[in-house]
This record gives C-alpha cells, structure tokens and sequence, in this order.
C-alpha cells in the first residue's frame, strides 16, 4: 500500500503554497485509488467522482493542516470515507421519498450486464465473460449496500485498501478495537447476505471448477 | 461456506469489482472546474445563520506586491480589501467569516491568517473553508476562559493571499505568480457564549516517568452558531526535550452517533505512528478522539509540532465538539516516548481522568 512518497511531500508544499499544480500531482497519484475506494463505499460511479471531487478540493483547502510527517493517503481516505457519509446520508433521505419506490432492489449505477455485453460485443471482447463479471461486480455492490455505513466503511478499507486495525482506526477516528470489531461483524453480515442473495458469487471467485458447479447448482444465469 | 475461505476471497472480489473503476479516470478537470468557479457547499452547516454581524473593512497597511498573471491584468494588493462578516465565539472554537473585494476576475485564498486578543495572544487557525470567492470561514483556536464572560475585542492579520484567475486555464497558473504579499489587518468585537469552567483537581498521574495532570475543563454550551463542546487543558511533564507532544485527532465523528456533531473543518484527522492516543469517554457511551489537539506555548497556541522544551513540559488543549453526558472521563495511553538518543518505546499508561461535566 502506498502511503507517502518524496514525490507527496513536494506536491504538498505546492499545494500548501496555494499551487493548483501541487494538487494536480496529488491527483494523479491517488485518485484512481480514491475513486475505488468510494466506488465501494457508495456503490455508484457517478457518487464515486462527486465524492472524490469534493475531497480533493477539501484537500486543497485544508492542506496547511495536514501534517507533513504523517501519510498522505490514509488522511486522503479518511476525508473520502467522511464525504462519502453524507452524501450517502443525503442519497438516503432522498430515496425515502422517491427513488425506492422507483428502482429495483438494490439498484445502483454499475453498468448492467446487458449494456456491458453489448459494449464488448462492440469493442471485440468476449460479451458472454463481460457481461458475468459485470453481474459480479453489480451483486457484490448491492451485498456491500446492505451493510450498516460502518460496516460497509470497515470492510472496504480493510479488505480492499488494506489497513490494519490501527490504521483504520485513525482513518475512522475510533478505536482498535471498535475497527477490528466492524471488520468482524462486517465481513459476517457480508457472508450471510451473500450466502443467501447471491451464492453463485462467491462460487465464482472459487477455483473456476468449483465456481461452474456452484453456478450449476444454484441454478443462476 | 467457512468464514476464512470467504474472507480470503473477499479482497480479490471486491479488486474485481473496484476495477470497474478504469486506471485512466480523471477527476482533475471536474476538481479545477470547481476551484474556478467555486461554490459554498461544504461550509459548517452552522455558518449560514450568522447572528448580528459586524461588518468592518479591513486596513490594508502598505502595499508589497503586484501580482502579475500571464496575460491577466495585474492586480494591485491595495485592491484587495478584507471584510469581516461575523465572529463567534465559545470555548472550542473561535469562528471569522470574512471575505475579499478585489477585481471581479480573480479568486482569492489566504494562504495565512493570525487571530490576536487585545493582550496580543495568538490563537492558531486550526482550519480554513469556504470557497475563495463566496466567502471564507477561518476557525481559530478557543479564547481562554476568562475571555469568554465579556465583549473581546480581536485582531485578524493576512499576510499572503492565494489569487487565481477564474479565466486562465489552470495550466497557466504559476505558483510564484499567485501570491499578493501584503499586510491586511481588520479588528472587531465578538461577545462569546459563555460557558461554565471546572478547576480540576485530580492529581497528577506517572507511568514511567511520564506524568500528565488535567487542569481544567471548560464546557461550551449550544449556540445558534456554534456546536457544544469542551476543552480540556492538561499539563506533561517527563517528556523529552526536542520530541513532538503529538496526539491522534480525528473528524470526531462520534462512535454510533450523527457526524453533524464533528467540530467545523476537522474533517479527515491526523495520525502517526509516533502519536499517542487519547479518548474522551462520554456516558453516552460514545468514545472520542479530540478534533484538535493545541499546544500553548510562550509564542502563542500551536498545532502541536513545537518541540518540548528543555524543562521537558508541554501544556495541551484538547478540544472536542460533543455533547456531553455524565460520566464523562478523559483517557491517556498509549503514549510512545523518544529517549534523546532517538530510541523509542511504548508507555501503556492508562492515565484516566474523570472530569465533572456532562
């Protein structure tokens, strides 16, 4: 995991002197990260860039306190998992009165598997093979969208962005313990919703053997 | 299917998912689109509401510098004048909402502001936001207690401002360029909201030649402008000169509880491997690290990164923005120590202090 480099502390002193191009470099460098980690935490692309959007500029205004001996990247993500927050926060009580009604279950703005078929089948790609890992990639969002916010926080952050219990606990501002503990109970609220929603899932990250017969199994697809 | 087989898959299926997120994704022109024409959306949800402000223009004492842009007209730094909207203060926080007029086609960002009290005390800016045009909020450190019973009259100096043109592409910016030397110094009186202020005296706890003694509480009650809170001063001794009195702070986001509660502009936190830990433990059940972590020293309040001195003391707000809930009760530890010759170890502590608020 890439933490802080010589490269971070000189775009910092750019970005701390009020130089756009300083927060360029630091863009570059861990957006692509950023907008995976909120993709996971928001589960929509189009959230994803908003999140990321907003914390870059809360980066750039808020720089000259960011400590300079400190990683860069876990105090990035920690501003990331906050905007992600509320903004889900705003998402839900917008649905409350709207969007549930209108949407499937689970619904979210990761292409679906016919569109990416198509687009494949286009681009030259196998349509068959994009459009299962696109089915994939749309259930385990919806898994992770059932998850409690600081659940879903835990388990992304651990899971994907691979902080350890401490880490996490600074980039959550809580305790060790509390973030081992979300992890925990997170990743078994993820099975179980997994288990029963979407078993041909985890099927299909097993040996590929195992993942056909699982699918078979299940009777999905 | 057995837990540890399914976490094992878990990293690599939430990499396959992630990846749907292209290497090649871009925020950049997004982020620049909005730094050039910005917008207020994130300001504290408390700023809106401003209360009976005091408008003063501010006194621009001598002109330093020109800013020249390419190709943009160059703005004078007599051009820029410094407004204040409103202050408020309590005893976590002291808010400025201020703003610049200047030539219409330029942006405009401090890149440096200093609160002083009428006795010349300094009180750190421990975070800026808003946008550089629509207006700016700066949060400073909390006035002492005795500030706080009656009309303060208060002093903000800049010395350096972020200009950026809110038509040349960002390529054109040159960080040289962009900075309008100056001195702008405005003063107004603020009436904070007073709070209550607790004499600690528990007694001064040593593990390990580490000792650390609360000295007081002061309790910030709700206001129109600003959330409740308290700050905490307590007193180390038994540190190593030269070594840096660091603590993790955090957004403040209550465990289980709304973040609306997090103290203007904390967001994100800072962290070190070097930093010791502290907690705040509500009867709420809520546990928290402080928002912001203040060194006060001779030179004024600091963020925490002045070494300690040669007595080997450092005194520390801490400041949390909560609402409180007896029994409330502060925890120290673990600590690390650095001996002078840069060796390190762990001192486990805990150092606990039941305070009397809440």
């Amino acid at each position: 995991m890439l933490l802080h480099t010589n490269d971070d502390a000189a775009a910092i002193r750019r970005c701390r002197s009020g130089d756009i191009r300083g927060l360029d470099a630091l863009m570059t460098r861990h957006q692509v990260q950023a907008l995976r980690v909120a993709y996971l935490l928001t589960g929509d692309r189009m959230q994803a860039e908003d999140v990321v959007q907003d914390s870059f500029l809360q980066v750039f205004h808020t720089i000259k306190h960011f400590r300079p001996d400190h990683p860069f990247e876990p105090w990035l993500h920690g501003i990331v998992t906050h905007v992600a927050r509320q903004r889900l926060r705003g998402t839900s009580r917008r649905r409350e009165v709207s969007l549930n009604a209108m949407s499937p279950v689970g619904s979210t703005h990761a292409p679906d598997a016919l569109s990416v078929a198509r687009r494949a089948s286009v681009e030259g790609s196998d349509p068959v093979e994009a459009a299962e890992l696109a089915e994939r990639r749309r259930a385990l969002l919806d898994a992770l969208s059932a998850l409690t916010q600081k659940q879903r926080e835990a388990v992304v952050l651990h899971y994907y962005a691979g902080y350890s219990d401490r880490e996490m606990a600074r980039v959550l501002g809580c305790p060790s313990g509390t973030a081992r503990q979300r992890v925990h109970a997170g990743l078994g609220a993820l099975e179980r919703i997994i288990r029963e929603r979407y078993s041909w899932l985890d099927a299909a990250a097993r040996p590929p053997s195992n993942a056909a017969s699982a699918r078979e199994d299940t009777g999905h697809g | 299917m057995a837990e540890n087989d399914f976490e094992t898959r878990l990293g690599p299926l939430l990499r396959q998912t992630a990846n749907d997120i292209p290497s090649d994704a871009d925020v950049t022109p997004r982020v620049h689109s909005r730094l050039y024409a910005p917008s207020r959306q994130w300001l504290p949800r408390w700023s809106g509401a401003a209360a009976s402000m005091v408008v003063v223009v501010a006194l621009l004492v001598g002109t330093l510098a020109f800013f020249q842009s390419h190709g943009a007209a160059p703005v004078d730094a007599n051009q820029i004048v410094l407004h204040v909207d409103g202050v408020d203060a309590n005893a976590t926080l002291t808010v400025v909402r201020y703003h610049f007029t200047a030539p219409a086609s330029f942006i405009y960002s401090p890149l440096d502001d200093t609160l002083f009290d009428a006795l010349g005390n300094s009180y750190f800016d421990m975070s800026g936001s808003g946008s550089s045009q629509g207006g700016q909020i700066a949060d400073f450190g909390p006035l002492p207690p005795e500030a706080l019973q009656g009309r303060q009259t208060l002093t903000m100096t800049i010395h350096m401002i972020a200009v950026m043109s809110k038509t040349l592409t960002p390529e054109h910016v040159n960080a040289t360029d962009t900075v309008v030397s100056g001195s702008w110094r405005v003063s107004f009186d603020v009436t904070p909201v007073p709070g209550t202020s607790v004499s600690l005296n528990s007694a001064a706890q040593t593990h390990s030649g580490l000792t650390i003694q609360a000295l007081r509480a002061d309790v910030a009650p709700n206001s129109a402008n600003l959330p409740e809170g308290l700050r905490v001063v307590v007193k180390l001794s038994g540190l190593t000169p030269g070594t840096l009195p660091s603590f993790d702070t955090s957004n403040n986001s209550p465990e289980g509880g709304p973040t609306e509660s997090a103290c203007p502009g904390a967001s994100g936190g800072t962290s070190s491997p070097n930093d010791g830990q502290v907690l705040l433990s509500n009867g709420d059940g809520t546990q928290l690290q402080p928002a912001f972590v203040i060194q006060l020293t001779a030179a004024g309040a600091t963020t925490g990164l002045t070494p300690v001195p040669l007595d080997g003391t450092a005194e520390l707000e801490l400041i949390f923005c909560v609402q409180l809930q007896a029994p409330v009760a502060l925890t120290f530890g673990p600590v690390p120590a650095a001996t002078a010759g840069g060796a390190s170890h762990v001192i486990a502590g805990p150092w606990v202090f039941p305070l009397p608020v809440g």
